[in-house]
């Protein structure tokens, strides 16, 4: 049995003459929580789309639980739950009519009593309709039918999207809860970095539907950082540190934002242009995320971890 | 068991335009046909006046039923149309594909419950009505010449027509082309095996039109469902 829940090996879409998704490479170990970040647009969904079947590759392969995507059985389909973009439900159905809908196609992994433990979580009532739900709501019950199957690879599209804090408090210690219990793999997107940082183990950052990052948070959180130089003797003409994302010029500072340089390179760089002072500027992974992510002179990092 | 439930999800999106048409039609026919009744009672002591002769056609065609059997052919190709857009293109503007298609059958099973829902849709609405109407007017005293079963089956070859409408303007939806560029040629070809059916004489046309849209319409409709991206 593969050790890798998902595997994708040159991914590529494009519709019409742009790439949505552009060489995506990236695996996700069994048991993993996988967080895949990007910018509205950048590629997520229809990485994910590509992944399930639903959409097929202008270029490139992918796999899940071992089998190509392009000809999942629906054996291993049963073994994936699914929760699209937006939560889209049938409206007309009540939380109960979904349960019987869902139930009847795992006959033997249909779990009654965390579906029902997960209704009572979330404080649902199985007879309202879909159509009467909150987008909150539909997110729970949506969560509560992909996982009450105990599939063994869980992906989800934004599944935070549009919910409100508490909700999403909610939503993610319930996902916690189900994660910790079960051990299962999860691969979920998002572009929500606090709801990231709480639950996942590794992300990958895809830009312009490439990859720019694959590695865990831990890695990403102290390889990405921003200094600041004081430089009194003058600015240097040419910023050429590598790694460089970013540098912001001040009167007499120098602002650089940095991917995977060590200490001992940025002040021996710091010593080569004269400055007086380096000093660390704290980040938040909301920080390094919009660094890392935004246009940097032009240039697309691509940048993996350990 | 799976297929039970995708059955039942699809005849359940589809019950309000099913029971719409059979209640329309019941409603419409029904008018129609009791006017026809009357009008047939006052033309028989019309018609048969000693010593007048009538030729012989005339006391079977018109049929009573011809004027429901128009609208049986209008309703059937609106419930085509409907129920395909309610099947086919819903599920793309409501964006609930994915949820429909990631489950743990064959895709082909998907498309076999909308056709099967489809299927008993057009025998329900439509078809039992039609029957039911037919059955009225051969059966009612009230008549004279009663329709023949002729006018029964050319009833349903009518709801195939619905069938065909519903086929073509699913591929339509099922087309990754933009709908109002060659997404149109399904929807075409449709309109033009109907016309062939009604505008050529002969049932025998109008089955071979029929057989010649399903044959072209169905397996393109399986290969694409197959393929379609969602």
């Amino acid at each position: 049995m593969s050790e890798l829940a998902v595997r994708t090996t040159g991914l590529t879409k494009y519709f019409g003459g742009a790439a949505a998704v552009d060489h995506l490479t990236l695996s996700v170990p069994r048991g993993c929580i996988y967080g895949l970040l990007g910018r509205n647009g950048a590629g997520k969904t229809t990485a994910i789309k590509l992944m399930l079947g639903l959409l097929h590759p202008t270029a490139g392969s992918s796999e899940l639980l071992g089998c190509d995507s392009r000809r999942l059985t629906p054996e291993v389909r049963g073994r994936i739950g699914y929760v699209t973009e937006g939560h889209r439900l049938p409206r007309w159905m009540t939380i109960a009519a979904l349960a019987r809908f869902q139930r009847a196609f795992f006959p033997a992994r249909w779990d009654e009593g965390l579906f029902g433990e997960m209704l009572d979580y979330f404080r649902l009532s199985a007879g309202r309709k879909v159509r009467r739900l909150s987008n909150g709501q539909r997110a729970q019950v949506s969560l509560a039918v992909a996982m009450a199957p105990d599939p063994d690879l869980l992906i989800m599209d934004d599944p935070t999207l549009g919910l409100d804090v508490v909700i999403r408090r909610q939503f993610l210690e319930g996902m916690i809860q189900l994660i910790q219990r079960r051990g299962k793999t999860i691969l979920f997107s998002s572009h929500i970095l606090g709801d990231v940082e709480r639950v996942a183990d590794r992300i990958a950052i895809i830009e312009r539907g490439a990859l720019r990052a694959d590695c865990s948070l831990n890695e990403f959180r102290s390889a990405v950082r921003k200094v600041r130089l004081a430089v009194p003797d003058g600015m240097p003409d040419e910023v050429d540190i590598p790694g460089l994302l970013h540098s912001r010029r001040g009167e007499s500072e120098l602002e650089l934002t940095l991917v995977g340089v060590s200490d001992g390179q940025v002040e021996a760089w710091a010593d080569q242009v004269g400055a007086a002072r380096c000093k660390p500027v704290s980040m938040t992974l909301e920080d390094q995320f919009i660094e890392f992510t935004s246009p940097g002179d032009g240039r697309l990092f691509e940048w993996e971890g350990e | 068991m799976k297929f039970l439930a995708l059955l039942k999800k699809e005849l359940r999106e589809s019950a309000p335009w099913i029971a719409g048409a059979a209640v329309l039609f019941v409603l419409v026919g029904g008018v129609l046909l009791y006017d026809r009744i009357i009008d047939m009672r006052h033309y028989r002591p019309w018609g048969l006046d000693p010593g007048s002769s009538v030729p012989a056609y005339s006391l079977i065609e018109p049929s009573p039923l011809d004027d429901v059997a128009s609208v049986l052919l209008v309703l059937s190709l609106a419930l085509g149309l409907v129920l395909a857009g309610r099947q086919f293109w819903m599920p793309t503007f409501l964006r609930t594909w994915a949820f429909a298609v990631h489950r743990s059958v064959p895709r082909l099973w998907v498309l076999l419950a909308k056709l099967a829902a489809a299927a008993i849709g057009f025998v329900l609405a439509p078809g039992a009505v039609w029957t039911l109407l037919f059955l009225f007017a051969s059966k009612t005293a009230s008549l004279p010449y009663p329709p023949r079963p002729r006018v029964l089956a050319e009833g349903w070859l009518f709801v195939t027509l619905g069938l065909i409408a519903y086929l073509g303007t699913a591929l339509s939806a099922c087309r990754a082309a933009r709908w109002y560029t060659t997404g149109t040629f399904p929807l075409a070809f449709a309109a033009g095996v109907v016309l062939l059916a009604i505008a050529l004489p002969g049932t025998a046309v109008t089955c071979a039109s029929l057989a010649v849209g399903l044959a072209v319409l169905l397996p393109q409709l399986v290969v694409r469902f197959g393929a379609k991206e969602f």
